[in-house]
C-alpha cells in the first residue's frame, strides 16, 4: 500500500533521515523504534506532507503520495495537538471537518470515537482538565474521525502512566485486527513488539535493520540469554559452559551472575546443569529471557533505547 | 476556512480574560476619560484676556505642568514669580491681573485648602474663572486617579494580575491624560456639529482597543504553533491559504463583535452618538478591522515566542494610541510628530470616526478606508509569504 524509498532529510549540513526505505502492506501494523533524535518525527513529516523530503519517493500504491491523499492518511503528532480550552468533543468536530466531514457526520463520528478511546462520559469537559493519558487518547482520536486508511502514530504514549499507557496500546492493537493500517514509532521497545508486525529500527536517520520480529531475532547473536546466577563457582565450570558448542558466548554480569548467550534454550539447558553438576558448582536461579529489540539495538549500536 | 474563524471566534469569546481586557477596559476608560474630561469640546466660554501671576517654588512636574500646559491659553497668559511679594507688587502695578500662590509641592497633594488666589478688586470675574480652572483641574485628576485606582484594584483583587498590570498601565495613562489642558482638545473639534467629551474618547478608546487584536490574532496563531495545532492543520487536506485565510477572519470577527458590543454599549450606556450615519461608522470599522487583522498576521510571522508578540504588542498599541490620537488629540503635538500621526493607521480611523459623529459625505471616506484596507492587505501578505506553521 505504501512504499517509501531513500527518503533523505537534511538541516543544514545535518542528515536527519537517511535513505530511509521501507514497504507497507494493508492491514499492516509498522514499526519504526528509536531512540530520541533517531529521525522518526522527521520521517513522518515528510510522510504526511508537512516538511518536503531531500530526495526519495514515497508511492502511495503506484502513485507518488501527493496533497490530495492527506484524506486517506490520520496522523497522531508527537505533541497534542489540540486546543486546550475546547471540550474533547469540540476538538473531534473542529479536526473532522477540517477533513471535510460535514458537521452532521462529524458529531456522529465523535461519539464513534469518544468511544473507541473510552471516554464517552467525558466528552463535555475542556481538554485542559484532562489528565496526560486522556489528553493522549483524544490526541489519537482526533486522527480516526475520518476514518482514515492509514493512521500514522507518533509516540503516542509519550510521558504518561502505564495505566494509561495499557489502554493505548490495547485500543491501538483493536484498530489493527479491525484492519488498519499503521506506522507506530516508538522508543519503547516494549510497545512496538507488542503491536507491530514488522519494524524498522532507525539510529542516527538511518534504518539500522528492519524486518519482522522472528527475523530481527534471528540476527542477534546468541538470541536468547539464559541468566545464571551460581551459588558455588570455579574457573574450569564457567570455562566447561562456555565451550559448550551451542553457546555463543558468556558475560559476567555481576559477581556470580552470568549471561549465556545461545540460539535454542531447549537443546543447550541441560547441557549447561550437566557442566555445573560435573565441576561441582551449584545454580541458586535460572532465568531464561526471551530474544528482543532492545538486545539487538544494544548489539547493533553498543547503545541502549534510552540512552 | 469559516471553521477556523468560528472555532477562532468561540475561544476568543471564552476567554474570560481577554473579554475584559478587550470589553470591560475601554468601556470603563471611555467612562472615566469621558466624563472627567466633560463638557464640550467646542464649548470654550469666551473670557477676558487675563494676565496670571504664579508664584511657587516647587519641582514638582504636576505643579510644572498645570503652570506651564494647562493654564495658559489664547485668552491667558501666565507669568511665573518666585515668591508672592512679587507677586502683589506686580498687580499693584497692573502688570498682572490675577495673583495665585501655590504651596510646597502643591501637585504632589493637589489640595484647594494652601493656594491663595489674589485679587484685583476691579477684576474678580477674572480671578474667579481663574480659581474655577484652578478646582476643576484638581478634581479632575482626582477623580480619575481615583477611579482608576479603584478599578485596577477590583481586577487585582478578582485575581487577574496580567489585567490588573494592564489597567495600571491605563490608569497611568488616564491621568495624564486628565493632567492636559481640556481646552487644548478644543481641536478635536471637526465639522458642522461639536464633539463632547464622551463622544472624542469613546471613539478613541474604540480605536486603542480594537487595536489590540493585532496582538491577540498573532499570539493565537503562535499559541498554535507552539501547541502543534497549527503544523497538524498543515497536515490536514486544507489547503494553506485557508489556514491563513481562517486566521485572518478569525481576528477580523472578533475585532467587528468587540466593535459592535462596544458600540451598543456606549450607546446605551453612556449616550454617545456615533454620527447620524452607521452605515459610515459600518465602512470604517470594516476597513479598520482589516488592517488590524493584517498587522496580527505580520505580527505572527516576525516574532517567535507568545512573550515577545505581548510585549512588542503592548508596547506597540500604546505608541500607536498616543501617536494615533487616543490619548491626547493629534492637534496638540508639535508639527513633526504630527506628520508621522498622519501615516498611521489607527489616526486614519479615528479621525474617521470623529467625523462620522460630527457628520461627513461619503467622499471623504474613501481615502482613509482605502488606505486603511490596503495597509491590512500588505500586511497580510507579509505575513502570508512569511509564516511558518512550525
Ligand atoms: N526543524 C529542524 N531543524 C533542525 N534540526 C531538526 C529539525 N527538526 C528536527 N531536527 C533534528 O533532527 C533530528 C531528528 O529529530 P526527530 O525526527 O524529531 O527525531 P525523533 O522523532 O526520532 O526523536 C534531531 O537531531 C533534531 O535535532
Ligand atoms: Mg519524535
Amino acid at each position: 500500500m505504501l512504499q517509501v524509498n531513500e527518503l533523505n532529510k537534511r538541516y543544514g549540513k545535518k542528515e536527519v533521515v537517511k535513505n530511509v526505505s521501507f514497504r507497507l502492506e494493508k492491514g499492516e501494523a509498522f514499526g519504526l523504534l528509536g531512540p530520541n533524535g533517531a529521525g522518526k518525527s522527521t520521517t513522518i513529516a515528510m510522510l504526511s506532507g508537512l516538511v518536503p523530503n531531500d530526495g526519495g519517493t514515497i508511492l502511495w500504491g503506484e502513485k507518488p503520495m501527493d496533497p490530495s491523499m492527506k484524506k486517506r492518511i490520520g496522523i497522531v503528532p508527537q505533541e497534542i495537538a489540540l486546543y486546550p480550552t475546547m471540550s474533547a468533543r469540540d476538538n473531534l468536530l473542529f479536526w473532522g471537518k477540517m477533513y471535510g466531514l460535514s458537521r452532521k457526520q462529524a458529531k456522529k463520528r465523535a461519539e464513534e470515537v469518544l468511544s473507541i478511546v473510552g471516554l464517552s462520559e467525558r466528552g463535555k469537559e475542556t481538554i485542559e482538565t484532562f489528565s496526560g493519558g486522556m489528553r493522549r487518547r483524544i490526541n489519537i482520536g482526533a486522527a480516526l474521525m475520518h476514518e482514515p486508511e492509514l493512521l500514522i502514530m507518533d509516540e503516542p504514549t509519550v510521558g504518561i502512566d502505564p495505566q494509561s499507557r495499557n489502554h493505548i496500546l490495547e485500543t491501538v492493537k483493536r484498530l489493527n485486527q479491525a484492519g488498519m493500517t499503521m506506522i507506530y514509532t516508538s522508543h519503547y521497545m516494549e510497545e512496538v513488539e507488542f503491536l507491530c508486525d514488522r519494524v524498522g529500527i532507525m539510529d542516527y536517520g538511518e534504518v539500522i535493520a528492519s524486518g519482522t520480529h522472528k527475523d530481527l531475532c534471528k540476527r542477534l547473536v546468541g538470541g536468547t540469554v539464559i541468566r545464571l546466577v551460581l551459588e558455588e563457582t570455579n574457573e574450569a565450570g564457567v570455562k566447561a559452559i562456555e565451550n559448550l558448542p551451542q553457546v555463543d558466548r558468556m558475560t559476567v554480569r555481576e559477581q556470580k551472575t552470568y549471561d549465556v548467550f545461545v540460539q535454542q534454550p531447549n537443546e543447550v539447558i541441560s547441557d549447561i546443569m550437566a557442566a555445573i553438576v560435573e565441576n561441582g558448582m551449584k545454580v541458586s536461579a535460572m532465568d531464561v529471557q526471551e530474544p528482543n529489540l532492545e538486545a539487538l539495538f544494544l548489539q547493533l549500536t553498543g547503545r541502549t533505547l534510552r540512552d | 476556512m469559516f471553521t477556523i474563524a468560528m472555532k477562532d471566534l468561540a475561544l476568543r469569546l471564552k476567554d474570560r480574560r481577554s473579554l475584559v481586557m478587550m470589553l470591560l477596559m475601554p468601556l470603563v476608560l471611555t467612562a472615566i476619560l469621558g466624563s472627567a474630561l466633560g463638557g464640550n469640546f467646542g464649548d470654550d466660554a469666551s473670557m477676558p484676556a487675563t494676565t496670571v501671576g504664579v508664584a511657587y517654588d516647587t519641582e514638582d512636574e504636576r505643579t510644572n505642568q498645570w503652570v506651564d500646559g494647562v493654564l495658559p491659553s489664547e485668552d491667558v497668559t501666565v507669568v511665573s514669580f518666585d515668591n508672592g511679594g512679587e507677586v502683589e507688587n506686580a498687580m499693584n502695578k497692573g502688570e498682572v491681573d490675577v495673583g495665585v500662590l501655590l504651596p510646597n509641592e502643591w501637585g504632589e497633594k493637589l489640595g484647594t485648602a494652601d493656594v491663595t488666589v489674589l485679587t484685583d478688586p476691579d477684576k474678580t470675574l477674572q480671578a474667579s474663572i481663574i480659581e474655577s480652572m484652578l478646582t476643576s483641574y484638581i478634581d479632575r485628576v482626582q477623580a480619575v486617579t481615583e477611579t482608576t485606582d479603584r478599578f485596577a484594584t477590583a481586577l487585582a483583587e478578582a485575581g487577574d494580575v496580567e489585567v490588573a498590570a494592564a489597567a495600571g498601565g491605563f490608569s497611568t495613562t488616564a491621568i495624564s491624560i486628565a493632567e492636559q489642558d481640556s481646552i487644548q482638545l478644543a481641536s478635536g473639534e471637526k465639522g458642522e456639529q461639536t464633539l463632547n467629551g464622551m463622544q472624542y474618547y469613546a471613539a478613541a478608546m474604540g480605536v486603542m482597543f480594537l487595536l489590540f487584536n493585532a496582538t491577540v490574532g498573532a499570539r493565537s496563531i503562535l499559541q498554535e504553533r507552539h501547541t502543534q495545532t497549527l503544523a497538524r492543520l498543515a497536515m490536514t487536506p486544507v489547503r494553506s491559504y485557508h489556514i491563513i485565510g481562517g486566521k485572518f477572519l478569525g481576528t477580523l470577527s472578533f475585532t467587528l463583535v468587540q466593535f459592535s458590543l462596544f458600540l451598543a454599549a456606549t450607546y446605551f450606556m453612556f449616550q454617545v452618538s456615533w454620527g447620524e450615519n452607521l452605515w459610515q461608522v459600518s465602512f470604517i470599522v470594516v476597513a479598520y478591522a482589516i488592517a488590524v487583522s493584517g498587522l496580527a498576521m505580520m505580527l505572527a510571522s516576525l516574532v517567535k515566542e507568545e512573550k515577545t508578540a505581548d510585549s512588542i504588542g503592548g508596547i506597540g498599541v500604546q505608541i500607536l494610541a498616543l501617536l494615533g490620537g487616543s490619548m491626547i488629540p493629534v492637534a496638540a503635538f508639535p508639527g513633526a510628530i504630527q506628520s508621522i500621526s498622519n501615516v498611521i493607521p489607527n489616526k486614519w480611523a479615528l479621525d474617521s470616526f470623529l467625523e462620522i459623529m460630527t457628520g461627513t459625505a461619503w467622499g471623504d471616506l474613501y481615502m482613509p478606508a482605502a488606505l486603511l484596507v490596503l495597509f491590512g492587505a500588505a500586511c497580510l501578505g507579509v505575513g502570508a509569504t512569511r509564516l511558518q506553521v512550525r
